[in-house]
């Protein structure tokens, strides 16, 4: 039997990446909503979008925060190789037609609303406190998606179709997200109960099947589609100016 | 060890003053008024100053926070000043009645206690919400159907249902600033 002190370095040991796995969804999610600012419909959609942007790489920050310093955080952003990343695959697409984006973020938000509700509970330092104040700022964005699936849904057969056609593929996406790589050792690193983000996210795919069936919408369960993860071109795109004189920003 | 010194409620007092000075850059009033002051304490030559964010992007934290920094230990008998950021779910309701006269100044609002919104331009309580989002993180756009005005409101962090605010929060991450040696100027 491996002693106590071997045990509690081992549990600790899954905090980093486990953070990591939490900025990174964050950082992404926030670089395509900073980037797709403009080509909404509307202007209001657009300052929406890249109001959400910026709250989520604000997010991201302060989660690189809980474990890196000012510098640290900006080599992992700006440095780090794609393989190191530890995002999930929904976190990894970049859509570049409205009802994708709109499946994306939408599975996106409901999924994190419904883990951080548990990270409100964990007992690592300061991750609870921060995953509080966080879901308070992300509810703005939970109620924006949340209309519009609605909005768009709702308003002909034929927008119900795309939204479904949008679904169908960001949805084994979002299924395969909602854990980190290691959850047991996830749970234990941030002192959560045994099972709670498995239990979570069960729960949370209960409630978007019925939620989604309410609007005439279906989840399908099926493999994630090749091609999903577009991490390098992302990584490309918001490495593009820092590049240019790498460690002089 | 030697004993804690009792706390200094004189040059607590001070230490308000000065962060009275203090302003949110992207806002024409102080961090005081904007209600980010939750608490501070001083303890022989050492200040603590209880700060919550606005929002967590907002992109002035940081400079808030070195500013509070200079200002405090700027103070004389002030050698030491932390800055701890607690968890609270800031509120537009939070603002001051001299920080709601100077944001009305701006076009802005703050929203009541109870939530209610007046248009900062006529003082009519006929507005309405257009977005949730306006042109910084930590506002909204409305909408005044007497005047006819666009404006922005602060928003109310603590109505969208999460976890009531706790006395003694444990601290959220200090905002990260530029890394040391800074950025060029834009
Ligand atoms: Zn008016």
């Amino acid at each position: 039997m491996r002693p106590a002190s071997a045990v509690a370095e081992a549990a600790d040991g899954d905090l980093e990446p486990t953070l990591t796995w939490l900025a990174d969804d964050e950082l992404l999610t926030g670089h395509v909503l900073t980037s797709v600012a403009g080509w909404g419909p509307e202007l209001e959609i657009n300052v929406a979008m890249s109001s959400m942007g910026q709250d989520e790489i604000g997010h991201a920050r302060r989660l690189y925060g809980l474990f890196a310093d000012a510098g640290q955080a900006e080599r992992l952003v700006y440095e780090r190789p794609a393989a190191a990343f530890r995002a999930g695959l929904l976190a990894r697409t970049y859509p570049r037609e409205w009802e994708l984006l709109l499946a994306r973020q939408y599975l996106f938000e409901t999924a994190a609303d419904a883990r951080a509700a548990v990270l409100a509970r964990a007992t690592a330092a300061g991750v609870a406190a921060l995953m509080a104040e966080m879901a308070h700022e992300e509810r703005y964005h939970l109620d924006f998606w949340r209309t519009w699936l609605a909005t768009t849904s709702r308003r002909s057969d034929a927008a119900r179709a795309r939204v479904q056609r949008a679904l169908d593929r960001m949805w084994p996406l979002a299924a395969a997200s909602f854990l980190p790589e290691r959850p047991g050792a996830a749970e234990r690193a941030l002192g959560l109960p045994e099972g709670a983000l498995s239990r979570a996210r069960r729960e949370w795919a209960s409630a978007e099947r019925e939620a989604c069936q309410r609007l005439g919408l279906s989840l399908c369960d099926g493999p994630p589609e090749a091609g999903a993860d577009q991490l390098g071109a992302m990584l490309d795109e918001m490495r593009d100016v820092y590049q240019t004189a790498p460690g002089s920003w | 060890m030697s004993a804690v010194p009792p706390p200094d409620r004189a040059r607590e007092r001070e230490v308000m003053r000065a962060l009275a000075a203090v302003e949110d850059p992207e806002l024409p009033v102080s961090i005081v008024d904007l209600g980010m002051v939750r608490a501070v304490t001083v303890r022989g030559s050492r200040a603590v100053v209880e700060l919550v964010p606005t929002f967590l992007a907002c992109p002035a934290l940081w400079m808030v926070e070195s500013e509070v920094r200079r200002s405090v230990t700027a103070l004389p008998g002030v050698a030491e000043c932390e800055v701890a950021w607690r968890a609270g779910g800031w509120s537009g309701a939070d603002v001051t009645e001299a920080g709601r006269r100077a944001l009305a100044g701006a076009g802005l609002a703050a929203p009541a206690a109870g939530g209610e919104v007046a248009c900062p331009f006529c003082g009519s309580p006929d507005v309405r919400p257009a977005s949730p989002f306006g042109s910084a993180v930590c506002r909204s756009a409305a909408y005044c159907d007497r005047c006819r005005t666009p404006f922005e409101v602060l928003k109310d962090k603590r109505s969208t249902g999460g976890a009531a605010p706790v006395s003694g929060a444990p601290d959220v991450p200090a905002p990260v600033g530029p890394p040391a040696g800074g950025h060029p100027a834009p």
